[in-house]
């Protein structure tokens, strides 16, 4: 996000962020699993060659991985995020649901006494209440950030509205004969973060006639010959089958490529 | 990483949760504690921009400015709570303050952030 834009996207990420936190910790107090952190005592368990409380650690930190990686993973699918490495993410994620299972069979191998009585018991009815609780809680979350991500609104505070389209070059994008599309050539080492903000400006106020999408070059090279990208960080804009390539997506340089894809109606864009 | 780790580990965790409140409003008030001391750490370095607006003519831009204070407290709130939450998990504040390190790095490196 541009410095001195107000994004309500932003603003409800971080407020669901602190009260998952909250809500975490108060499931973590009310369970049984706060007093097993004091009774087990992890690392006096560890000094007494006590292996089997490891486990569980290593499986819950995997765990809280596993549950972060998917949820940069639905911000990837939902388009909100484009990662610097997909596979790194993906390499994690694997990796934390491996050690996630991996974790309480070693636990098991260490103390099947207690695994017999934790199934058996009234833990295993709270506990379980408790993980219901915390996923309905997230999936609120996600819901919530899902809806306001696709719907964005944000103030621009700056004094001279920097971050703010020109309004003709709104107008201009409001009365587009049809819609345009954009497509923007990126590879993992190239940031695409100040083309993203600028398409994402350009679809709000495009009333759905401005659409965009990020394509690897390296991954798919057939879609990058096809518009015929010679450089990394190039734009394709395509309006009814006429298409213009952007080396530099600047807000004035896709104003004037606009124009040319837009040439029938000489539809430049303004900017202020 | 002390909020609730200490408390775990001193044993006072019991009776604080003899008193009449909420689980939740004992691990809110605890946020809340830790929160408003960040911010009061926040609010103490507004006397900077006050003075640079002064100093220079036409003064500061008062927007920017106030939307990255905004942003510096959401994030502070946020990563608090992270905190907070993790510290419940634990009875060492150095195992607290290490897991929430690890899964802050982790968040900052998801989200673009390049060591």
């Amino acid at each position: 996000m541009q410095a001195g834009t107000v994004a309500l996207s932003d603003i409800v990420y971080y407020l669901s962020l602190t009260s998952l936190g909250l809500f975490l910790g108060t499931v973590a107090v009310k369970s049984e699993g706060g007093n097993m952190a004091k009774k087990i005592g992890f690392f006096q368990k560890i000094v007494s060659k006590q292996y089997a409380p490891a486990g569980l650690w290593l499986s819950g930190v995997a765990i809280l991985i596993a549950i972060i990686t998917l949820i940069v993973k639905l911000l990837v699918f939902i388009g909100l995020y484009a990662p610097p490495d997909q596979n790194t993410i993906n390499l994690i994620l694997w990796i934390s649901v491996g050690v996630a299972v991996v974790g309480p069979a070693l636990y098991a191998l260490f103390d099947p006494q207690r695994i017999r009585e934790f199934l058996s018991g009234r833990q295993a009815r709270h506990g379980s209440n408790a993980v219901i609780m915390l996923i309905a809680f997230i999936l609120i979350l996600v819901v919530i950030n899902a809806i306001v991500f696709q719907n964005p609104i944000s103030w621009d505070w700056t004094e001279g509205k920097q971050n703010t389209l020109a309004p003709e070059t709104v107008d201009t994008l409001k009365s587009l004969p049809a819609p345009i599309h954009a497509i923007g050539f990126y590879t993992s080492r190239t940031s695409n973060a100040s083309t993203l903000d600028l398409f994402t400006k350009l679809k709000a106020k495009s009333n759905g006639k401005f659409t965009y999408e990020f394509v690897d070059p390296e991954a798919n090279p057939a879609k990058a010959q096809q518009y015929k990208i010679t450089q990394d960080g190039s734009v394709a804009l395509i309006l009814q089958g006429r298409q213009e390539v952007l080396t530099s997506p600047t807000e004035q340089d896709f104003a004037n490529a606009h124009g040319k894809v837009d040439e029938p109606r000489s539809a430049g864009l303004s900017i202020s | 990483m002390r909020l609730m780790a200490d408390e775990h580990r001193n044993g006072t965790l019991e009776l604080l949760l003899t008193a009449p409140i909420h689980e939740s409003e004992l691990v809110i008030g605890k946020w809340l504690g830790s929160f408003l001391f960040v911010f009061l750490i926040i609010l103490v370095t507004f006397i900077y921009p006050i003075v640079l607006n002064g100093l220079v003519t036409p003064g500061i831009d008062q927007g920017l400015m106030m939307a990255n204070y905004l942003a510096i407290t959401l994030v502070a709130a946020s990563f608090l709570a992270i905190g907070t939450a993790i510290s419940c998990f634990f009875n060492n504040q150095f195992a607290a303050f290490f897991a929430t390190l690890a899964v802050l790095f982790f968040l900052w490196w998801s989200l673009g952030g390049q060591l």
